[in-house]
């Protein structure tokens, strides 16, 4: 069944994407052209962006989940991080829509309290992309780094300090090394995770920010090209498993594996 | 020392800072979707300016919400199901066989989540459209199927290496069959995990928007595929309402997955 759904079309994609017209050559000629090199650029930048934002800020919540001693703020941080997580991703999508539109809420409420004069463009463009995308991604990143901090030991850090090293020196020598590998492992999954995204780029991006996706998706179902979306899909693809392969060398399957966990 | 101490409250400070930043920016635009639904009126204001329970009067009585979310269950339920029967004996051959073969058995259990969502797509509509399934119901079910597996995979092995093998053998010592032992040791304790990977699986299902968007054609439209309809061509305040609903439904069902999942399979 895996091998029939999973195996068998992503062999006839490579076989489309090198066969006709240019065999090989259907490659080269897709990266001479400079609006995929762009494409390409945007959706690699902007998925870099968002793993980065989405653990930085993952790390932070997941810290204060596992550490704080009150039983109400841990809560209320589990509660804000995975309750919109069940909402759907189709109805994030429109929340955002409703927020950031030229006359959404907030520019409302900015032009209302005199602090802008005319409405910012806060959609269809980058910033909408990357803050749609952390926003899906960031309990991703919560959930695994959670179980990393959970598995270090708290008393390193006290014994760390009780030595007469600052709170900052401590997360810094002791914690940061010991949560490394958990780390780039949870940022390479986000990564990954955030390159296959489409709904996100297309229905919060605009032209003004392409990704991969809505190209492909654009191909087939706009100019019936679907040799030109295989060779795109494909990219993408080799993209998304180098990354993986150069994560595991690094950190290990293992360690992957348990953030997928 | 009054150096490092301020250092540590200005530390102490952006953290607390961040997490509440955070934490409104999570909340913010499911609570935003919230109050809206139970805003009066066809059109979208914020503030509302009336309030009632239209729109969830709309959700049930104009035609679109109601057959959506039934196509939705109608792919999620088959879709669950066959998630299951590969998965959980694949769990199983992972976790409890020998052979050389079950790292590879691992990562195909798991690569589903690991390709990029959008290039699977597209490979699949080649393989679909060659064999006549884009727009079918079944092309559907497939493909959702195999977005499922990892959960059911990765849930059920993590159930099994907290339920001892010698509990099996202890069976078959006292005479039992090799089939029987299974049956009646290991997956009946795997029960609570059985469930809680149904219902993850089912609800991730419920939500899935790529997939349906490459593979459905115009015919067959789930919830989240109506939603992003409505999304395109406008937005319409009925949708408050539905992700209201669904936010609420999917809390409790996600609750109950993680107890069944935290259950101690032995005591």
């Amino acid at each position: 069944m895996i091998g029939l759904f999973l195996i068998y079309p992503i062999i006839r994609m490579v076989q489309l994407a090198l066969g006709p017209p240019n065999g090989m050559r259907n490659i080269s000629a897709y990266f001479e052209q400079s609006s995929n090199l762009t494409v390409l650029r945007v959706t690699f930048v902007d998925a870099a962006i968002v793993a980065v934002i989405s653990v930085a800020l993952g790390a932070v919540i997941a810290w204060y989940i596992c550490i704080t001693e009150r039983r109400f703020v841990r809560a209320a941080l589990v509660a804000s991080i995975f309750i919109p997580f069940w909402m759907g991703s189709v109805v994030k999508l429109y929340a955002f829509t409703v927020l950031l539109e030229r006359l959404g809420v907030i520019n409302r409420f900015l032009l209302d309290v005199h602090l802008i004069h005319s409405p910012l463009d806060l959609i269809y463009n980058q910033f909408a992309v990357v803050l749609g995308m952390v926003y899906q991604l960031l309990p991703y990143s919560v959930l695994p780094l959670f179980v990393v901090f959970r598995s270090i030991d708290p008393d390193l850090l006290k014994a760390a300090q009780s030595l007469g090293a600052s709170r900052f020196r401590a997360i810094r020598t002791v914690l940061l090394p010991l949560s490394l590998p958990g780390f780039l492992a949870s940022t390479t999954i986000v990564y990954v995770i955030g390159l296959g995204f489409f709904l996100t780029p297309v229905l919060l991006g605009g032209a003004t920010s392409p990704f991969a996706a809505s190209f492909m998706y654009d191909d087939i179902f706009s100019y019936y090209d679907f040799t030109d979306a295989a060779v795109s899909a494909l990219v993408l693809l080799i993209g998304a498993g180098l990354v993986l392969f150069i994560a595991s060398r690094f950190v290990g399957k293992e360690q992957l594996r348990r953030v997928l966990g | 020392m009054t150096g490092t101490k301020t250092a540590d409250r200005v530390l102490n400070m952006t953290g607390t800072t961040v997490c509440i930043l955070v934490s409104l920016f999570m909340l913010i635009p499911a609570l935003t979707v919230l109050v809206l639904s139970f805003a009066g009126g066809s059109q979208l204001v914020f503030p509302p300016t009336s309030w009632g329970f239209q729109q969830y009067h709309t959700v049930f009585s104009n035609g679109i919400w109601l057959p959506a979310i039934w196509q939705s269950l109608k792919v999620g339920m088959p879709v669950t199901l066959i998630a299951l029967v590969v998965g959980v004996p694949a769990a199983i051959s992972i976790q409890r066989s020998r052979i050389w073969k079950v790292g590879l058995l691992r990562s195909l259990g798991l690569a589903p989540l690991l390709v990029p969502a959008v290039a699977y797509a597209v490979a699949l509509y080649g393989a679909e459209s060659e064999l006549k399934l884009i727009g079918t119901y079944w092309g559907v079910v497939f493909a959702d199927t195999m977005l499922v597996i990892p959960f059911v995979v990765l849930v059920v092995e993590a159930a099994l290496t907290r339920i001892p093998r010698d509990l099996e053998l202890v069976a078959m010592t006292l005479g039992a069959s090799r089939p029987r032992a299974m049956i009646g040791i290991t997956v009946r304790l795997l029960v609570p995990a059985i469930i809680a990977s149904f219902l993850l699986c089912f609800v991730s299902n419920f939500d899935e928007s790529v997939f349906i968007n490459f593979l459905s054609g115009p015919g067959l439209i789930t919830l989240p595929k109506a939603v992003f309809n409505s999304l395109r061509t406008g937005l319409d305040p009925s949708i408050t309402a539905v992700a209201s609903m669904l936010m609420l439904l999917s809390t409790v069902i996600v609750a109950v997955a993680f107890t069944l999942r935290n259950t101690k399979t032995v005591s």
